[in-house]
């Protein structure tokens, strides 16, 4: 392909042919045209075989109006339909004089000329579908390179360049001399060894604070077309942040934008969904009640020029996306049915059809059972050779691994580097990642030993989702709980902290029956339970770091209702210090924080009110490997100082990590209970597994 | 084309200075009001400007007491997510149960037992309202709305039939009902109260633990419930201390207009109501402040009186303030935004 000049590049693959022929060297027009791949290729072989026609009426009407003549007059003169001579004044009148050129030059038939002139996308649209059918499109060299680029700069912000509607790319091909269609597949295996790609995206010298705190320090970053990228970094590394500058959720301080070698600017998640960047968060943004068709179309512009809406009319323009993803659900369906994978599936289906050229993932696995991650991974390699472009943010290693194709990891705002996923290994990752060796777990877990006392004895514990649990632990001990989501890991913290109600069965503290019907009740019995979600049931998002970390303590900081600032400050800022939270100050609103740190916050509430038994719900969970060893310390800690920790985690090697004993809930029963020594996840997985609850395992 | 620098515009202002805004913005917009106040106000016969005259910022004060009294509690029964609708019903029982001790002939006590039992009664009932708020809409778990939409109407219905729906007059003469009026329709106690008892709920919600549950409770109250604070018990002071303050308002109101009248406070919950508001407490809980309350309250007493001034329509005055309510909220919003 080298060597040759092309004016027009479309169909899909057209950014990366575009990108590969020299970007912006070239006046190309990239038309978004996926659909029109079939129409396009027939206009290719149809063009330049018809003889020009009635290219002198232009020319002849041009001169007559200059002489006065009236429409009448014209009409009559040239033997022409009136509406067909107005339209011809209008053009001469009105029109772009590359449009009159092209006419009189023979290149472009009238019919069509007078409709762009006169018109809307729309009717352009229609007007070249005629002539199309009619056969009279014909192109040849007409437009300068410098012309071309004079129009589009006239007509459009430079941003959208790529975004120009179909109907300009099909009479400007009309005008060119040469169409490429290109095809992702075959363009992409034959070029891909010898072009020089330009990078499709590059962020540079990306600046953002929050209050006095830097989320990003001139970090930097660069995507290739058709790559899988891993944005990794610690919580408050500031990967949410740059992700969210990227897609236009959040504004840079300071932020320099390349898109294909040109600079743009992305002010809101609309200039970036018109250059082609959509992101799927974490928290699947979906409206529940609404039907699957209505996520997939609301919010996107080709459905907001009427007020009704039809669902045939979604159900048509749904499919081909809900096909390509593999969600083989119906369109009427509402989205509260689906299963959190189906969601990732629909939610991937929408940045799919609105002809995203850029995906960022943020934590896509994060709620995925094994075979949705499957899923997910063949659509990612499918969206891949199609040339789009994938921003994978994970904590997960073994995930970069399998499907990316290059790495940046970010530290404290500011890129640490960049590397080939073949070229790396995970340890130089997460030596960048947190700058420092990670313990090895072994190391860590020789120095403990469980010998204290029984703390906490559950005996046949019954609540509505559970049955018949009983097992105890000990002082200094830490109690894994294994188990599905649904089996009853939270809700057994739910019913020992007081929130769900004991139908039958006993909890006895340090031998002392505990009845709590509260969970002030529970408190004070000594019993603190740090939540799932830190969000929703954990932290007071308007309320500040501080206030947040000692609200379940402050009867003790207090004198006649009066809060003890002072005391409050120092008890919190050690226990801040200890848990190594980063935290622009004390007095800055919790939601300012990272989620690491926010979970941090959370964990600092309960660590000050020092509870015998501290059941922690999936502490760790999507937070990065810095936080997450930070969290196990403290778990360390809490045991050498002879409480009890219970610690419910969705990671087998965390809870292996962590725990002296591990209990495998399965449905609301007890299924098995292992010592460290004997659990491996093999076991663990079984007893979590099995169809029958093997509650005689104990 | 892209001539222009491809660099963001960096925000304009960082979240430090959006906070300080933010804070200040209220006493930005009652400055504003005060401003313009002063440049309307006519002029007096000697040419001084009458709004600004002693008289004239003392009788603001006094006309936004009332309200300003019950929107200090109102602050914060909306700060736990709350809303209290019967505050104006209770303050209507409040001031005709004063007016009917005042005015019945209790033979055995003295001018001063007198006048504080009539007090004591009627700050009593309308404090026992409040409780019975707090307890419905902590223990029934039912919309607060709806429990004192109801009560609204119930305590409505209470003064009424107390009063078999008639004003009860207090005179002017030398009896212990004119002394009271003497007394509580002093411009100084009326101000005096209302001053120490902002300063109080100031104190109160910046500097105690159940100030904090307060706000803990309207920010997220399940996270309140899994971080084992008192959450019913602190709901039920909130709505005891809207009953408490209504009474309080209803004992000023009996004293200032020389009668208990059953029909007196309608719409007195919405005026509070936008006090608060326009102070930049979020309707939905968990954000707000009674410096802001108070500074609410004066706009509405400042524009009122500007109006009066200049001889505005009362009508054309509802729409104005129709106008304000829905600006400072729009002002507020936008500052959240970020």
């Amino acid at each position: 392909m080298d060597g040759t000049r092309y004016d027009l590049v479309c169909g899909q693959g057209r950014i990366e042919a575009y990108l590969a022929l020299g970007g912006s060297t070239i006046p190309a027009v990239v038309i978004d045209a996926c659909r029109e791949d079939q129409f396009l290729m027939s206009l290719v072989e149809n063009v330049a075989r018809r003889p020009p026609s009635n290219r002198d009426l232009v020319r002849e009407v041009r001169s007559l109006r200059e002489r006065s003549y009236k429409p009448e007059e014209i009409a009559r003169k040239l033997g022409l339909d009136r509406a067909y001579l107005q339209g011809i004044i209008h053009l001469v009148e009105h029109g772009e004089e590359m449009l009159i050129e092209a006419v009189e030059g023979g290149r472009l038939p009238i019919s069509v000329a007078i409709q762009i002139a006169k018109g809307t996308n729309h009717e352009m649209q229609l007007a070249l579908s005629e002539a199309y059918e009619k056969g009279d499109l014909r192109g040849t060299k007409l437009l300068t390179a410098k012309r071309m680029q004079n129009l589009a700069s006239r007509r459009f912000h430079t941003a959208e360049f790529c975004n120009i509607g179909n109907a300009f790319g099909l009479i400007f091909g009309t005008c060119c001399g040469t169409l490429i269609v290109a095809h992702p597949m075959r363009w992409m295996g034959a070029h891909r060894g010898h072009a020089t790609m330009t990078d499709l995206l590059r962020v540079e010298n990306v600046s953002k604070r929050y209050g006095g705190m830097h989320a990003l320090r001139n970090a930097h970053f660069t995507l290739q077309a058709g790559e899988v990228h891993a944005l990794m970094g610690e919580n408050g590394a500031g990967k949410s942040t740059l992700a969210k500058i990227i897609v236009g959720a959040v504004r840079a301080d300071r932020c320099d934008f390349l898109i294909a070698g040109r600079p743009v600017l992305i002010h809101s998640s609309l200039d970036a969904q018109r250059l082609g960047i959509a992101i799927i968060y974490q928290e699947l943004d979906l409206f529940p009640d609404l039907t699957v068709g209505e996520n997939m179309v609301v919010g996107n512009l080709r459905f907001q020029d009427s007020p009704l809406v039809s669902f045939a009319r979604i159900e048509r323009f749904c499919q081909p996306y809900l096909e390509q993803v593999g969600l083989t659900r119906n369109t009427r369906e509402p989205v509260v049915n689906l299963s959190i994978a189906e969601m990732q599936l629909l939610a991937i289906a929408r940045v799919l059809s609105v002809n995203a050229r850029i995906i960022l993932m943020d934590e896509p696995t994060s709620s995925l059972f094994e075979e949705g991650v499957e899923r997910l991974f063949r659509l990612i390699a499918a969206l891949k050779a199609r040339g789009v472009a994938i921003v994978y943010v994970s904590h997960k290693m073994d995930e970069i691994f399998r499907i990316c194709d290059r790495v940046t990891v970010l530290r404290d705002g500011e890129t640490m580097g960049t590397r080939d996923v073949a070229a790396t290994s995970s340890d130089e990752v997460i030596r960048m990642m947190v700058g420092r060796e990670l313990e090895t777990a072994a190391a860590a877990h020789a120095a403990r030993t469980s010998t204290g006392d029984v703390l906490l004895s559950v005996e046949n514990l019954t609540t509505r989702k559970l049955t018949n649990i009983s097992f105890e632990l000990r002082r200094g001990e830490v109690l894994g709980i294994a188990g599905l989501v649904g089996s009853g890991r939270s809700e057994l913290g739910a019913a020992l902290f007081g929130i769900d109600k004991i139908s039958s069965g006993t909890v006895c503290l340090s031998g002392r029956r505990v009845a709590a019907s509260s969970t002030s009740d529970a408190m004070r019995a000594g019993i603190g339970l740090v939540p799932e979600d830190r969000k929703l049931q954990g932290l007071m998002m308007q309320m500040s770091v501080l206030e947040n970390s000692t609200l379940s303590a402050l009867s003790r900081m207090q004198r006649f209702g009066f809060v003890r600032r002072r005391q409050e400050e120092t008890a919190a800022g050690t226990i801040h210090r200890s848990l190594l939270l980063k935290s622009p100050s004390s007095d800055a609103p919790v939601s300012a924080l990272s989620g690491g740190n926010q979970q941090k916050v959370l964990l600092s509430r309960w660590l000050l009110l020092n509870p015998d038994v501290l059941f922690l719900d999936d502490p760790a969970r999507g937070i990065d490997v810095g936080a997450k060893q930070d969290i196990y310390r403290i778990i360390d800690e809490l045991a050498a100082a002879e409480k009890g920790v219970i610690l419910v985690s969705s990671e087998l090697p965390e809870l292996l990590r962590c725990s002296d004993r591990i209990l495998v809930l399965n449905n609301g029963c007890l299924a098995a209970i292992y010592e460290r020594a004997d659990a491996t996840p093999e076991r663990i997985m079984t007893a979590a597994t099995s169809e029958t609850n093997s509650r005689t395992a104990l | 084309m892209s001539s222009g620098q491809p660099i963001l515009r960096p925000e304009r202002k960082t979240r430090a200075t959006k906070h300080y805004v933010g804070r200040f913005s209220g006493v930005m917009a009652l400055l504003g009001v005060v401003l313009l106040a002063i440049v309307t106000s006519p002029s007096a016969t000697d040419g001084s400007s009458i709004f600004l005259q002693a008289g004239n910022l003392t009788d603001i004060l006094r006309q936004i007491a009332l309200i300003g009294i019950i929107s200090l509690a109102m602050t914060f029964v909306i700060l736990t997510g709350g809303i209290d609708l019967s505050v104006g019903s209770v303050l209507a029982l409040s001031t005709s149960i004063v007016a009917m001790g005042l005015t019945r002939n209790w033979q055995t006590t003295g001018d001063a037992t007198h006048i504080l039992l009539a007090i004591g009664a009627a700050v009593l009932a309308a404090t026992i309202a409040g409780i019975v708020n707090g307890l419905v809409v902590a223990g029934l778990r039912i919309q607060p709305f709806v429990v004192t939409l109801a009560s609204m109407i119930g305590v409505r219905g209470l003064a009424k039939w107390l009063t078999d729906n008639a004003n009860i007059d207090i005179g002017f003469g030398q009896d212990t009902a004119a002394h009271f009026a003497a007394i509580f329709r002093e411009k100084m106690v009326v101000i005096g109260s209302y001053c120490l008892l902002a300063a109080a709920f100031w104190v109160v919600l910046s500097r105690t633990v159940f100030g904090r549950y307060v706000r803990a409770v309207g920010d997220n109250e399940t996270a309140a419930r899994y971080a084992g604070l008192p959450i019913r018990r602190t709901k039920l002071w909130v709505y005891s201390l809207s009953g408490l303050m209504a009474g309080f308002a209803g004992v000023l109101y009996a004293a200032e207009n020389h009668q208990g009248n059953p029909n007196a406070g309608v719409a007195y919950e919405l005026d509070a109501i936008a006090a608060v508001v326009i102070g930049g407490t979020r309707l939905s809980g968990g954000k707000g402040s009674v410096f802001g309350t108070v500074v609410g309250t004066l706009i509405m007493g400042v524009l009122t009186n500007m109006l009066r001034l200049n001889n505005v329509d009362s009508n054309v005055e509802m729409m104005i303030k129709a106008v304000i309510i829905i600006l400072a909220v729009t002002i507020q919003s936008q500052r959240e935004s970020d």
